[in-house]
């Protein structure tokens, strides 16, 4: 198994089993390939992945003391679950998950103390998210998070493609083949990193029909080419700010955010850069983007794991006692009558952005006299979404009911979701805060 | 008669549901409670009519059933024809409506339905419409959401839907007292995925964008971007959330769309894609000498000096060695030693041309 930029240039060649960007599509049901008649799903490739990262460590380095795997704060609990399951299928012991956004935090935190909001714009390969968290001292409170989950570098890249192929067929009159040209992907990249320092570049394209291609790139042809991607972390930047609210008084205002500070290898790209000075009026701080989370988790895991001895001063002082509070990640709901009985709705019951750990109960009706049981299901979405087909159905089940019961019965519908990302369901018939009546309760963690 | 119309209809109302005519009916059953919401349980077998029905009543019974049909060929016919597919769906119901009944009942039910349907399919006058739907003010309030929702689903069971047929659908909701919420939920319902369709399936531009975002291109351009954003999210949401590859490709269009629509409004409208060039009729003719095939392999032109293509020779073997060195395809390698072959061939060339 061949990983990282050596694997990279196999990527296009049309070589079997190459595989890249599965972390957009890990936790999607049925999503996987077939390898040598065997099936392998997202979570198995991501499983290979942190296996051969481990063994590169321990054969560097030796074993390590402990490990933290971080993940976009906007993954969905199937994301998470099968994260985790990649993670025990190499045989990791995982001491710590953490959100990536935390993890960036942490890691500017060590260079200078953190007080107020902050942004943190992770701009990926394969995904772009942007969380608001406050922080005071050693208080790190995520308010809020979004995330554009086909949104990353590789599109950047993808522009870039489309860039010098309309180019080339200006030039030509021909359809642009990147394998006819021998152009992969990471020349593709090569070129991309260049637009990042110099005004302009060139590349060479060596086609069997029209002989060699030169094709001048300029940054301003790049930037325009790919405006329209940046436009869409503008979007998920702006909207981070509303934190859920419909209230536009209730939004936090750009002049709030005392800085922005960037993560991933797309920060680099200087568009994304001046993006974000134009919408919050000053440059954002761009310390290894590359690196900036896995600092910041490998800080933390550090201090948790061995008490701070392994670390410097500053950073001892950043993460000391350091508190984390974080959110509901999604907003989760179930599904309901319309009081018209014209169809049915997601009513939401614990909003995202609500600190954890929190309960909410609901009381509600049953339709008719003599119902004998109750459909019963919990849903998640990213936003306050009412319509059913826009909802992710995440656990569904029956709540028998005993005879005898009048319509407008009620049951009682309780969300409870605590600080280690675990949600306990529970559908009661009877008030809510009565005792007995029957029950039906769901742990949603993976095995239950 | 009202009152035993109503008994009845509610028997009937638990036979449909059996049969899952609707998605939404199989959780709907009636009730009065002052919470917003209720929780369905699943379907359940009611008793058969009472055989005690006159013969007037069991009519009565299918009018009134069947008026659905009648609301149904209406909005249909809204666009001046029935399409296969609207009729499909109210065939459908029918026999749905007619196996629902009764074993003993389908034989007699059977013909009134047929007739109710093909009266109905040369045309539903004004009168016959509200007599169809003064029908429902004997069944259950829900039935008539449950008409209307027929309504919406017959009217774009083609997948298109023109100002006639949303005439139609409004004069339903009138007659029906169905309410602006109810039918405005109804609307983004069935007829979003309609235009979103449309609009992410071609090349639409200019007001169509703004039109399937609900944006009235009049708005000021502060209003214009609160509106992107919001539509923004919600897109972003749902393709997160749908799990049907063409829904989730069309969301991620919206966003694209949505991303374009920002860029204009905040930078101007941007520059025309290179068109896809046309299959040609004749081949270019070749300017300057014609190049050789080891000068097309490596990328050098003819029209250039020899010293100058020395020069460049010399570029080009640099890279096509790094290229070799890379663990790329073994087709790309074959290329690379082909090239590198080539590039000695040319440079004695060159040099015996100097």
């Amino acid at each position: 198994m061949i990983v990282g930029t050596e694997a990279k240039k196999f990527l296009g060649t049309g070589i079997p089993n190459v595989f890249a960007e599965f972390k957009r599509v890990i936790g999607e049901p049925g999503k996987s390939w077939q390898v040598g008649g065997k099936e392998i799903t997202p979570a198995d490739l991501s499983a290979l992945l942190l296996k051969k990262v481990v063994q590169d460590y321990a054969a560097q380095f030796g074993q390590p003391d402990s490990i933290v795997i971080s993940w976009p704060a906007n993954f969905r609990n199937e994301q998470r679950e099968a994260t985790k399951a990649a993670a025990a299928k190499a045989g990791l012991k995982v001491e710590y998950y953490i959100e990536e956004p935390v993890a960036a935090a942490l890691f500017y935190s060590t260079q200078n103390s953190l007080n107020g909001k902050y942004l943190v714009y992770d701009f990926g390969g394969g995904t772009f998210d942007v969380t608001l968290l406050e922080a005071h001292g050693k208080e790190i409170t995520i308010l809020y998070h979004e995330g554009v989950q086909q949104l990353g570098g590789k599109d950047l890249d993808d522009a870039l493609n489309k860039l010098i192929g309309d180019k080339f067929t200006t030039k030509t009159g021909d359809v642009f083949d990147p394998v006819d040209c021998n152009f992969t992907k990471l020349d593709t990249e090569s070129a991309k990193h260049t637009l990042s320092t110099r005004d302009k570049t060139a590349v060479r394209l060596v086609s069997a029909k029209h002989g060699m291609v030169a094709i001048e790139l300029t940054r301003e042809e790049f930037e325009s080419a790919i405006s329209s991607l940046i436009s869409q972390a503008e979007m998920a930047c702006e909207n981070v700010l509303k934190c859920g609210q419909t209230d536009p008084s209730k939004y936090v205002k750009k002049s709030e955010v005392v800085e922005v500070f960037m993560a991933g290898g797309t920060s680099r790209v200087p568009a994304t850069q001046k993006s974000m000075e134009r919408l919050f009026g000053k440059p954002p701080k761009v310390i290894e983007p590359d690196a900036a989370i896995a600092l910041g988790a490998s800080v933390y895991s550090a201090f948790k794991t061995s008490a701070g001895g392994v670390l410097n001063p500053l950073q001892q002082q950043a993460v000391n006692d350091v508190e984390v509070d974080l959110i509901a990640p999604h907003f989760f709901g179930t599904s309901v009558l319309e009081d018209d009985h014209s169809g049915m709705y997601n009513d939401t019951i614990i909003r995202k952005g609500n600190k954890l750990p929190c309960k909410e109960s609901r009381q509600y009706g049953i339709v008719r006299d003599n119902q004998d049981n109750v459909n019963c299901d919990v849903t998640q979405s990213a936003i306050e979404e009412r319509n059913t087909e826009y909802v992710t159905k995440i656990w569904e089940g029956n709540l028998p009911l005993p005879a005898g019961l009048s319509a407008g019965h009620p049951i009682c519908v309780t969300f409870a979701y605590d600080i280690n990302g675990t949600m306990n369901v529970s559908f009661k018939e009877g008030e809510c805060g009565a005792r007995g009546g029957k029950e039906v309760t769901v742990d949603l963690r993976p095995g239950h | 008669m009202t009152a035993n119309c109503g008994i009845i209809f509610l028997i009937w109302l638990g036979v449909i549901l059996i049969m899952g005519v609707f998605n939404l009916l199989k959780k709907i059953f009636s009730s009065g409670n002052t919470r917003p919401t209720t929780l369905p349980g699943p379907p359940t077998v009611s008793p058969p009519p009472r055989s005690s029905a006159s013969r007037d009543e069991f009519r009565e019974i299918a009018r009134a059933v069947s008026s659905g049909l009648t609301v149904g060929v209406y909005c249909a016919l809204g666009d001046g024809h029935l399409d296969s597919r609207e009729l499909k769906l109210i065939q459908e119901l029918k026999d749905n409506l007619i196996d629902a009944a009764p074993a003993d009942s389908r034989a007699r039910l059977r013909p009134l339905m047929d007739q109710e349907l093909e009266i109905s399919i040369r045309g539903v006058s004004e009168d016959r419409l509200h007599q169809a739907c003064q029908l429902h003010s004997h069944l259950p309030d829900h039935f008539k959401g449950m008409t209307m929702q027929l309504a919406f689903k017959v009217v774009t069971a083609d997948g298109r839907v023109d100002d006639r047929e949303m005439a139609c659908l409004r004069k339903v909701a009138d007659l029906l007292s169905i309410s602006d919420e109810t039918f405005r939920r109804l609307e983004s319902q069935h007829l979003e995925p309609i235009r979103i369709k449309e609009l992410t399936s071609s090349d639409n531009g200019g007001d169509n964008r703004w039109k399937a975002l609900d944006i009235d291109p009049s708005w000021p351009k502060e209003r214009k971007l609160a509106k992107l954003n919001d539509e923004f999210q919600k897109y972003n949401a749902r393709m997160s959330n749908v799990s049907d590859q063409q829904k989730r490709m069309e969301c991620k269009r919206m966003l694209e769309i949505i991303a374009e629509l920002r860029d204009e409004l905040q930078h101007g409208p941007k520059p025309k894609p290179v068109p896809k060039p046309a299959p040609r009729t004749t081949e270019p003719k070749p300017k300057g000498p014609p190049a050789s095939r080891d000068e097309v392999l490596v990328g050098i032109d003819p029209c250039l000096s020899p010293s100058e293509k020395l020069k460049l020779l010399d570029k080009e073997e640099a890279r096509w060695k790094a290229r070799q060195e890379l663990q790329i395809a073994p087709a790309a390698k074959a290329k690379c030693d082909a090239a590198l072959i080539a590039i000695g061939r040319l440079r004695n060339l060159y040099r015996t041309q100097l």
